[in-house]
């Protein structure tokens, strides 16, 4: 111990962890100790400053929607059967529900679009016809066909553009498709293994953003040129 | 000298909050988006804490939601519901951790510590940001366990068991994370 009170009993004093003679031992200590008692005003000082932290903090986008898309429902709908809402109304994939998610944050107007969108000062030809102004689909088969719709219109803009692209850039971007393509694929059958882990879902939902935004950077590009 | 009460005091559940429930249980999608408007804060509080990722934090706090809903029937009153809801994020948060452990040990979840501040300062007006960045720094075992224990209120057998892990163990880190944070808040 070394003439001072250990650790152990310092923090299990400041806990209110003691006995009351092996507090009243602690406190005859620390009447003779100043170490000791500097030790443990600290220790006291530090546990009221994280008593008073505040525990409430807002998320920096309203989550709503995408917990009410998983909870099988609608985010505005009124009363529904529970039983209902548990179970999704088709046999589901844990991908799809992924894909229906980032179509809904899209198609909500979220942040999600905004960090897609190409910032640079210049006016975009495509955002205004690409940016989706629908309302949250009406139902996770609508929601995940809107997805792979926006992509499938993206990769038609792309598809007709290139004789208007450079060859270098053509094949640029049809390699790194090709690879977050590979990305997907790898990410959707180890969520269909895993359905619950959030991680996979976190890097599928990444990989799917990923491909919609490089397609649509690939659309200004083509769109720019005609 | 008494001991620092816990963090949080527990007090009772307000009337609309049990109503609340009772309607979620029922099936009841806008009781239950109710609940989740008066209790977001808390949960992902919580959650960007303890995962100090903004993006991950905004993606527990869904899966916490939605397995709350998901589990809405066994909730049987026996605890506050805000503290049910409390208790099932932490263990969401720590399996999505452990999760993440097993599958990629030697990445760093905290890609970017700046952005993580920014965003706490912005999430949480009012807070220490000294003592954020000095919580965030600690490792792993270390932050859970002060973050439960020093500012959520729990208690160490609370944190051992949801831990799963010795009483000794829980202490042991809570020392070694208060020692870290005082360290660093003098330097």
């Amino acid at each position: 111990m070394n003439g001072h009170l250990e650790e152990g009993i310092l923090n299990d004093l400041v806990d209110g962890l003691l006995s009351e003679a092996e507090e009243e031992r602690a406190r005859a200590h620390m009447a003779e100790c100043v170490t000791c008692r500097r030790e443990i005003e600290g220790l006291q000082k530090l546990r009221s400053e994280l008593a008073r932290m505040p525990d409430d903090a807002q998320p920096a986008r309203d989550l709503w929607p995408q917990v009410a898309w998983r909870m099988g429902g609608e985010a505005d709908t009124g009363r529904k059967p529970a039983a209902a809402l548990r179970k999704p109304r088709t046999q589901v994939r844990a991908w799809q529900l992924v894909a229906a998610s980032v179509a809904v944050a899209l198609f909500s107007g979220g942040s999600v679009w905004l960090l897609m969108t190409d910032r640079s000062s210049r006016p975009d030809p495509v955002a205004e016809v690409q940016r989706p102004t629908l309302a949250i689909p009406a139902s996770l088969e609508e929601a995940f066909g809107e997805y792979e719709k926006t992509v499938s219109g993206l990769e038609t803009i792309l598809e007709e553009g290139k004789d208007v692209l450079d060859p270098g850039t053509i094949q640029v971007l049809e390699e790194n498709l090709a690879l977050i393509d590979n990305a997907i694929d790898e990410s959707r059958e180890a969520l269909n293994r895993d359905p619950g882990s959030g991680v996979l879902r976190r890097l599928l939902t990444e990989n799917l953003l990923r491909k919609a935004a490089l397609l649509r950077h690939a659309a200004v590009a083509v769109r720019a040129q005609t | 000298m008494g001991a620092i009460p816990l963090a949080k005091p527990s007090g009772a559940e307000t009337e609309l909050t049990v109503a609340l429930v009772q309607r979620a249980q029922e099936g009841d999608t806008g009781a239950f988006e109710a609940l989740y408007r008066r209790l977001v804060g808390r949960i992902y509080g919580l959650c960007l804490r303890m995962s100090r990722d903004p993006q991950i934090a905004e993606e527990l706090t869904q899966d916490v939601f939605v397995r709350a809903w998901e589990r809405m029937g066994s909730f049987r009153g026996d605890s506050r519901f805000t503290t049910w809801l409390h208790r099932l994020a932490v263990n969401v948060v720590l399996q999505a951790g452990r999760t993440a452990g097993r599958r990629a040990s030697r990445e760093e979840l905290v890609e970017d510590p700046g952005l993580y501040v920014r965003r706490v300062k912005e999430a949480m007006p009012g807070t220490r940001l000294d003592l954020e960045r000095a919580i965030a720094s600690l490792p792993d075992g270390a932050r859970t366990v002060l973050i439960l224990r020093d500012i959520y209120g729990y208690k160490y057998d609370e944190i051992a068991e949801i831990q799963g892990v010795a009483l000794g163990t829980v202490k042991a880190q809570i020392h070694r994370a208060r020692k870290m944070v005082r360290k660093k808040l003098e330097s």
